[in-house]
């Protein structure tokens, strides 16, 4: 019930207050979560695990860049640039979950255990979908970077003729600019989503045990990926596109 | 062409060397940091397992050698060496596979050894410290003020979150440290002049009419399933649990509300002060071309930043014959509104931020 109030604001405001790209938005939010219930669906029926997940990766680049974005160089910069990105920071999400056992269920989380009915022998190796969450998360944030970086690169190479070396050193001064409010928004997404468990170590946890624990290290990993991602992607995006946004 | 790259980011490469030594030492004194800790602590230096699935069972034993590494009262000395066992399911989603070379919190009771958890600092650590070095060497200046106003703010959370019950009052704890961190952060990348200050107004309207439509939704619609809240602190009451809700979801927004806010109230200043006569109609049609392209990109950060831990648990749930309506219903429920509330957030600080930036910049010509 809270949760279709609040679409239909959500929805109602987006269309009244945004425009086509606002409109293009909502639209591509709704391909995402096809394609989110597609990954959860084919692993459901037996897909391996890595070929659902980077596929369903694939899909939603193309939709949020291309659909959301139109095929212009500018796009195909960000996807390049994000997708050489996914690929590096998707291989140490891959180690550091797999060193720190961060994937699964911690066992604070009372209401996924086996005595719910929730049994593990599943045949699905849970560090896939972790590492599945970790690229799901770094995809959203590193294409909002990369496209804002590449859309100024563009409008630099295309009014005036800069050079491979201009355009680079535009694109990182861009990037240097939304730097701060990425960080920060991801920042308080981090503290909304765990301030419950916030209050909730202060009663039941120590320092020592909240620091190693797997619930914090699992969402802080996440969020510490995506943010190097949103830095990391600022220096590709900008050498890639010197090398395809200047002028002819 | 390393040489070149690094020139032109404008950063020496000596610098990046002592950056890079400074990290090496820093990830190693905390990887190194067991001594440290007042709990014992061991590194696991031999393993074999032993795998005792049966038909409908994928269990896995693990005989580990695990050796000392720090002295307490409370454990073996130093340098002995222990033997404790773990077991884990092959898919791993609740048990935990340990290899050679990863340190373990182990305990003694009657029965031998157990062990209580795996030492993560060091991984948790290694990212934070990667994190600071990108910022340092593509943001540079701002990069810097960006680490120390998210280290301030994290700082004033913890001591907030350490000084106040989790009671029905720890909304308002929680709206006095968004006003607090909106002023900070804007202060802090900005600087302190008019627009700041029209950028602070913007947010914590932005953040009161979202927090009001959210208060009323929560109050006048049918109770939400708390139970599936995790690490909600026992006992509650409803208010209280609402509460919380309510204090999480929007602390959760305040950052990309700010960001909207910053953008557009910086646009309409731009706007005002080129033509100082524009209509409001011709002001909000201006300001709504300029938010279109960032509105898009940024309710994307919000939907995958909030949505994509449902992956795990969707699988889980399906595969033992869950409808994937129950499982979304349950456990999807509290991402889906964190993303919703964020939208509403983008949506609402468009209007409100041009508004605002009208009253603060309306017929002040240069």
């Amino acid at each position: 019930m809270i949760a279709v109030i609040l679409t239909v604001l959500f929805v109602f405001g987006a269309i009244t207050v945004g425009r086509d790209g606002t409109a293009k938005a909502l639209i591509g939010i709704m391909g995402n979560v096809i394609v989110l219930i597609s990954i959860i669906f084919f692993i459901w029926i037996g897909v391996s695990g890595w070929i659902a997940v980077i596929a369903g990766c694939v899909f939603m680049a193309l939709i949020s860049l291309f659909y959301q974005n139109g095929v212009n160089e500018k796009t195909k910069t960000a996807f390049l640039s994000v997708g050489i990105m996914m690929i590096c920071l998707g291989v140490i999400s891959y180690f550091v979950i797999k060193v720190g056992n961060l994937q699964g269920f911690p066992v604070g989380q009372f209401a996924i255990r086996e005595s719910n009915g929730y049994l593990g022998n599943v045949g699905v190796d849970f560090l896939i979908l972790q590492v599945g969450v970790v690229l799901i998360m770094l995809e959203g944030a590193m294409v909002d970077t990369s496209i804002s970086v590449a859309s100024s690169m563009e409008e630099v190479g295309f009014h005036s003729s800069a050079s491979k070396d201009e355009l680079f050193r535009s694109g990182m001064a861009v990037g240097r600019g939304i730097l701060s409010s990425t960080i920060n928004t991801l920042f308080f997404i981090f503290l909304g989503q765990n301030l419950i468990f916030f209050l909730f170590f202060k009663n039941d946890y120590t320092w020592v045990s909240m620091l190693n624990s797997k619930v914090l290290a699992q969402e802080l990993a996440g969020m510490l990926m995506c943010a190097i991602g949103c830095v990391s992607i600022i220096p590709v995006t900008a050498f890639i596109g010197s090398k395809f946004l200047e002028r002819k | 062409m390393k040489k070149k790259m690094t020139w032109r980011m404008g950063i020496s490469v000596p610098g990046i060397v002592i950056l890079a030594a400074i990290s090496l030492i820093l990830i190693l004194s905390i990887y190194f940091n067991y001594n440290l800790y007042p709990v014992p602590v061991g590194k696991v230096i031999s393993q074999n397992q032993q795998n005792i699935s049966t038909h409908d069972d994928t269990k896995v034993v693990q005989k580990l050698l695990v050796r000392i590494v720090n002295d307490t009262d409370k454990m073996d000395k130093k340098g002995s060496v222990i033997e404790v066992s773990n077991s884990f399911e092959k898919e791993k989603a609740y048990g935990e596979k340990y290899s050679t070379g990863d340190f373990l919190f182990v305990e003694k009771n009657k029965d031998g050894y157990i062990i209580t958890g795996q030492k993560r600092d060091y991984i948790v650590g290694f990212l934070v410290i990667i994190l600071i070095d990108f910022l340092i060497l593509c943001g540079k200046k701002q990069g810097l003020l960006t680490i120390i106003g998210v280290a301030i703010n994290a700082m004033l959370f913890a001591t907030a979150v350490k000084y106040t019950g989790s009671g029905a009052h720890f909304i308002w704890v929680v709206i006095v440290l968004m006003c607090i961190f909106t002023i900070g952060i804007l202060f802090l990348v900005n600087g302190w002049n008019r627009e700041t200050l029209a950028t602070i107004f913007a947010t914590m309207l932005t953040v009161a009419l979202v927090g009001g439509i959210c208060f009323v939704v929560i109050i006048f619609t049918p109770n939400i399933k708390y139970e599936f809240l995790d690490y909600l602190p026992e006992p509650y009451s409803l208010s209280q649990a609402n509460g919380l809700f309510l204090s999480e979801i929007l602390i959760g927004a305040l950052g990309a509300i700010m960001d909207i806010a910053v953008t557009i109230v910086a646009a309409t200043k731009e706007l005002l002060v080129r033509e100082p006569r524009v209509s409001r109609k011709g002001l909000i049609m201006s300001v709504g071309k300029i938010s279109d392209d960032i509105t898009g990109l940024m309710i994307n950060v919000v939907f995958f930043t909030n949505i994509a831990v449902i992956l795990p648990v969707a699988v889980l749930g399906m595969k033992n014959d869950f409808s994937l309506w129950t499982v979304l219903e349950n456990h999807g429920f509290f991402a889906f509104v964190r993303f919703l509330v964020g939208g509403i957030g983008i949506i609402a600080a468009i209007p409100l931020s041009a508004f605002i930036g009208e009253v603060f910049f309306k017929g002040r010509e240069k």
